[in-house]
């Protein structure tokens, strides 16, 4: 090595790509009270703190890889003691024919190092000044409460006016459409004197009857949304099966299920969920059997739904429900969640199944969606969040939602 | 409005093939960190190269603290992007913490992923009660320690030039031109999310079929993380390779491909 090299002010080190030390100075051997023979072929990682190597890994040797030189990076070195030795590096890389060398020189600089930290210490201190005013940090929490709620809010009168719009339909069509019917046999019952009219009223005001019983049923699910609790999702599924069941007198249902986690919820709405999703299952069956296979995972999902830029994280669990049965075309996946929509009228059901479903993952702040096949099956998503968060002041920003009946 | 996601990300597509590559890069780095790799499988595959907001050629006015506060937030620009594009079938290649970000993304949606390839992953840093991550919660903090000292210059006077001052093309063309440029800030947070990060609970959910490489002597996630990965995610597979260091697609690129190349041929028999 040059003798000017070797006695240089500045430390010199040079390695390879594997980070092999190939040659050092005197000087950067009595900087760190190392001889020169310790050094080599030993790794240059090893001359800095942890914090350094990793440094070294994901910013230094990448950039010098990539660009060849490396200007002005700070970095603790390790002496043989364990005496810290600050330095500015600066390195260029060379390819030679005989692999490729990394030439770096080191300056210690103690005194300087001091004054950034002084400089860091106060930057420091003001951030956490402002990070722990009291009154900030209310501010932004209530900011934050109140976009949630918000956020709630919006989904929420999106689902109220989409509701007013498909109750308006119910009303001024299948409603309507039974009253002409009824007052049409009526007066062809009067005019011809005929009793057999009746029969035909009668069936007709028991549908009636029975689109308002449906109606009901599903405004009834607000009345008694808040009451959440922990929910076993697999108690939950059991006792909704158990009363699918029990009603169709059904036994050819294989469930294949994974372990539910619990979640926070209205245990008897998700029992509804439930004994809807199981119920189409048995009833769209191809056949004398049908496998429905349940699956579960969580992970996290933004929080906000409506609010464009607002983020926080929290754990959903999806929940995926696939049976081998008729299934449908895929084309009508957002209608059947209409209320009274029914794409098979042979067989029996009020056709507000999946309305009541939509109905109750909207009250937990979830997401419900069908892809379906015919013949092949029917596959229905549930997202839920695991935890709900507290609203902010419940008493004065909830108006009473519950439709009188 | 809608988010111009490619334009965000700054996603670049090369590549003659159909089935995507999705290539993400790691912490302290931009997508230019693959130019070693990607060109071995430009002739069979589409591939997506894409930056982190905050990172390389990214859209900075993008960045949200809170978006970012969690590997969540990474793995929604990875799922928007493969959206956007339409991507199926995707072989993900992540290094480093994309790795996890990645596998976040797989467990999220399935459907759009065939294989995770990790590059020198980890599924927590700090070391805890029966696992080995390598690093104590101080030298973490002794890392940002680093990056701020690093950057003090950079923080208070180049990155808000760039931002603010649009007239001094000189100063903004230098940086924007160096490889690997982060805004200090976005580093120091991206850092903090990346190495307090702990995925160990997500391992199990893991659907899709992954590779794990792991480099024989890596600091960033030594051989034991390796082992406990493939320990603890179904249907992985594990590779160890002869490279060294934690950037084995920079330091060893040729090992690198033929071990993702070896992966592929295995899984298309």
């Amino acid at each position: 090595m040059d003798q000017k090299l070797d006695k240089a002010p500045n430390g010199y080190i040079a390695f390879n790509d594997k980070g092999i030390i190939i040659e050092v100075n005197s000087t950067i051997c009595e900087m760190l009270g190392y001889s020169k023979q310790e050094l080599e072929q030993t790794k240059f990682e090893l001359l800095l703190d942890i914090a350094g190597r990793m440094f070294f890994q994901t910013h230094f040797f990448p950039m010098l890889k990539m660009q060849q030189k490396v200007d002005e990076i700070f970095l603790n070195m390790k002496a043989k003691d364990s005496t810290v030795v600050p330095v500015i590096t600066s390195s260029v890389r060379e390819e030679n024919p005989d692999g490729a060398e990394c030439v770096c020189v080191f300056l210690p600089v103690h005194n300087r190092r001091k004054y950034e930290d002084e400089i860091l210490a106060a930057k420091k201190q003001a951030q956490e000044a402002l990070k722990e005013n009291k009154e900030l940090i209310e501010a932004r929490e209530e900011v934050s409460r109140h976009s949630k709620e918000l956020d709630k809010r919006i989904v929420e009168i999106d689902r109220v006016n989409n509701e007013i719009l498909q109750f308006n339909n119910i009303i001024n069509h299948e409603m309507q459409e039974c009253i002409r019917k009824i007052l049409l046999f009526s007066r062809l019952g009067k005019k011809e004197n005929q009793l057999n009219y009746f029969d035909n009223i009668i069936e007709t005001a028991n549908k009636l009857k029975t689109i308002n019983a449906s109606l009901n049923l599903f405004i009834d699910l607000d009345k008694d949304k808040n009451v959440f609790g922990s929910v076993d999702l697999n108690k939950c599924l059991d006792e909704a099966t158990a009363q699918v069941l029990e009603e169709t007198g059904f036994s050819g249902v294989e469930i294949i299920k994974d372990e539910l986690p619990e979640i926070e919820g209205s245990f008897e709405d998700l029992k509804v969920l439930f004994y809807h999703l199981i119920m189409n299952a048995v009833k769209f069956r191809n056949g004398n059997e049908v496998t429905i296979c349940i699956s579960s995972v969580i992970f996290k999902e933004n929080i906000y739904k409506m609010i464009s830029r607002k983020y926080e994280y929290q754990d959903v669990v999806r929940i995926t429900i696939s049976d081998n049965g008729q299934g449908f075309d895929n084309k009508h996946k957002e209608h059947v969640f209409a209320i009274l929509k029914k794409l098979n009228h042979e067989k029996g059901g009020s056709g507000i199944g999946l309305a009541m479903c939509k109905k109750i993952l909207n009250n937990h702040h979830g997401s419900i969606s069908i892809d379906s096949k015919e013949n092949v099956g029917t596959t229905v998503k549930l997202v839920l969040p695991v935890e709900h968060q507290k609203d902010a002041e419940p008493d004065k920003l909830k108006p009473d939602h519950s439709v009188k009946t | 409005m809608k988010t111009d996601v490619l334009k965000r990300n700054n996603v670049k597509i090369t590549g003659k093939g159909n089935q995507p590559m999705v290539f993400a890069h790691g912490f302290g780095c931009d997508q230019n960190m693959w130019r070693y790799i990607t060109p071995a499988f430009e002739d069979n595959y589409k591939i997506v190269l894409f930056d982190y907001v905050g990172a390389g050629n990214s859209d900075l006015k993008s960045y949200d603290k809170d978006r970012y506060s969690d590997l969540a937030g990474y793995a929604e620009d990875i799922l928007e992007i493969c959206e956007e594009l339409d991507l199926k079938k995707v072989i993900f290649v992540g290094h480093s913490v994309s790795s996890m970000i990645g596998m976040l993304a797989a467990i999220k949606s399935p459907e759009r992923f065939a294989d995770v390839i990790m590059v020198g992953p980890s599924a927590r840093y700090i070391n805890d009660e029966g696992y080995l991550g390598g690093f104590a919660k101080k030298d973490i903090i002794d890392l940002l320690d680093t990056m701020e000292k690093n950057y003090i210059g950079w923080a208070n006077f180049l990155a808000p030039a760039i931002m603010k001052n649009p007239k001094s093309p000189e100063l903004g063309a230098e940086l924007t031109q160096s490889f690997c440029s982060t805004d200090p800030i976005i580093a120091r947070q991206f850092a903090e999310v990346t190495f307090l990060s702990d995925n160990r609970g997500d391992l199990k959910k893991m659907k899709t079929p992954s590779l794990i490489m792991q480099c024989s002597d890596d600091m960033i996630a030594p051989l034991e993380v390796g082992d406990y990965l493939h320990k603890n995610i179904p249907n992985s597979s594990l590779k160890v390779l002869a490279a060294t260091g934690h950037c084995p697609h920079m330091s060893a690129p040729e090992e690198t491909v033929a071990v993702i190349k070896e992966y592929l041929a295995m899984k298309s028999n």
